[in-house]
């Protein structure tokens, strides 16, 4: 499951979001209406799978979400709980 | 990046970046620059009730952090207890002190937050430099709380400096001493309010000193500015931050009584928003009549044809009105040489108590 890295606080302004890192105190705009509505459903979206069937459902390719949220991974903005397969 | 931030920015934010609280005006100094013009506390400070309540409002606001201030705020008795709450509420502190009351308790203490930086300040980079602004003795005060947070581990600590003509020769040294204790270089620009507006022309720097300091910052760049300095971003090169005033569009702040002013220097009924035991601070950022004033102008009128004008975008509003200038005038720094110190307008706040106590 995604989850919002707690070392970054973010919200919505009107030309897009501004997201806070408190370990580096520094602020960053997103711009980006992709990234925009991941960490918006972040919270709410039962599973990653859903979070990412429901921006697909937006009009989103597959590849698209994905690949904004490996990059949001790799930036420590998000966190990803990896499952154990059963 | 910076000008499109620019652009974006100052037409003001949903909530503030940050805010600047002075959660008392109580001082054990009188530094002769204070922005604050503290000593003794305000009648009616907020209790701790009501500054629980301001810490609510900011987090539900999502503002990121919060520059605490005075006065002395560790003179506050329930210091910690609102450290606590900023912090359960996610909300990040940088906190300046003059370090009299930062024992080794209080440095261990501190050193259990996450995300809290202190801003010891030094205002000379020796006994003799600092104490003549700040007071007798508060040179070696702040090196004993520099030596506490750093034997407690605390790793967020900075020395903050205002600069003066006469520290700005020896910023090389301050980063030297900075470096000692295991911190960080912060530097600000001095403004004429609280009694800054006294000693600002005796202390104020040179047209040439700042431009000294300008490339002295261009090449030290892990030295901290507070977005202080962007009446020198004409002189080229991109300082570190912002590089315009946030007053009311991105910054603002409240006073111990909870007063809401544009920033830091406008400690003035001129620059009076609101008042968060009249209305909520939401309500106050979002329908405060001078904030919008200030995020639909678009700068000083005799300023808007300069060639320089977008990098400055006319320069600080406190220092033009501290100064006797209109704020349609050019910044009294102008590094055009535009600007001029017209007088003196002392900041107006509510009177002292007689007698300073600890709340």
């Amino acid at each position: 499951m995604l989850s919002l890295n707690r070392d970054f606080s973010y919200r919505c302004e009107k030309f897009g979001a501004l997201l806070y890192q408190y370990s580096t105190r520094s602020l960053v705009v997103i711009r980006s209406q992709l990234v925009l509505e991941i960490l918006d459903h972040l919270c709410s979206a039962p599973s990653t799978d859903s979070l990412i069937d429901g921006l697909v459902a937006r009009g989103y390719s597959e590849v698209q979400v994905t690949n904004a949220i490996t990059q949001l991974e790799a930036k420590g903005i998000v966190n990803f709980e990896h499952r154990t397969l059963s | 990046m910076y000008q499109d931030l620019k652009a974006l920015f100052k037409s003001g934010l949903s909530s503030p970046i940050s805010i600047t609280w002075e959660i008392t005006y109580g001082c054990n100094l009188s530094c002769t620059h204070c922005l604050s013009d503290s000593g003794s506390r305000a009648p009616g400070e907020l209790g701790l009730d009501e500054a629980y309540e301001l810490l609510d409002s900011l987090a539900a606001m999502k503002v990121f952090y919060i520059n605490i201030g005075g006065g002395e705020p560790m003179l506050r008795r329930d210091f910690f207890q609102i450290l606590d709450r900023a912090q359960n509420l996610g909300i990040g502190i940088k906190f300046s002190t003059n370090g009299y009351f930062l024992d080794d308790a209080a440095a261990r203490k501190l050193s259990r937050y996450d995300n809290v930086d202190v801003q010891v300040s030094i205002d000379g980079h020796d006994q003799a430099s600092n104490d003549i602004v700040r007071g007798a003795g508060s040179y070696n005060r702040a090196l004993i709380a520099l030596d506490n947070l750093r034997r407690s581990n605390f790793s967020s600590t900075k020395i903050s400096v205002v600069i003066n003509k006469h520290n700005i020769e020896h910023v090389d040294d301050l980063y030297t001493l900075a470096a000692q204790f295991g911190a960080s270089l912060r530097i600000t620009r001095l403004r004429p309010s609280g009694r800054g507006a006294n000693s600002y022309q005796e202390l104020s720097p040179s047209a040439q000193q700042y431009e000294v300091l300008h490339e002295w910052l261009l090449n030290h760049k892990d030295v901290l500015t507070g977005d202080s300095f962007f009446h020198l971003a004409p002189l080229g090169g991109s300082l570190e931050g912002l590089n315009m005033c946030g007053a009311g569009k991105v910054v603002c702040l409240v006073d111990p009584v909870g007063d809401v002013y544009a920033c830091p220097f406008t400690i003035h009924p001129a620059f009076k928003a609101g008042n968060v035991r009249e209305m909520s601070f939401r309500e106050v950022w979002e329908k405060s009549p001078l904030f919008e004033q200030f995020r639909e102008t678009d700068g000083p009128k005799s300023c808007q044809s300069c060639s320089v004008f977008s990098s400055c975008q006319g320069g600080c509003m406190a220092a033009k009105f501290h100064t006797g200038a209109s704020l349609d005038d050019p910044d009294p720094d102008c590094v055009r040489g535009n600007g001029k110190v017209v007088g003196t307008v002392v900041s107006l706040r509510p009177k002292p108590l007689k007698r300073n106590v600890l709340i």
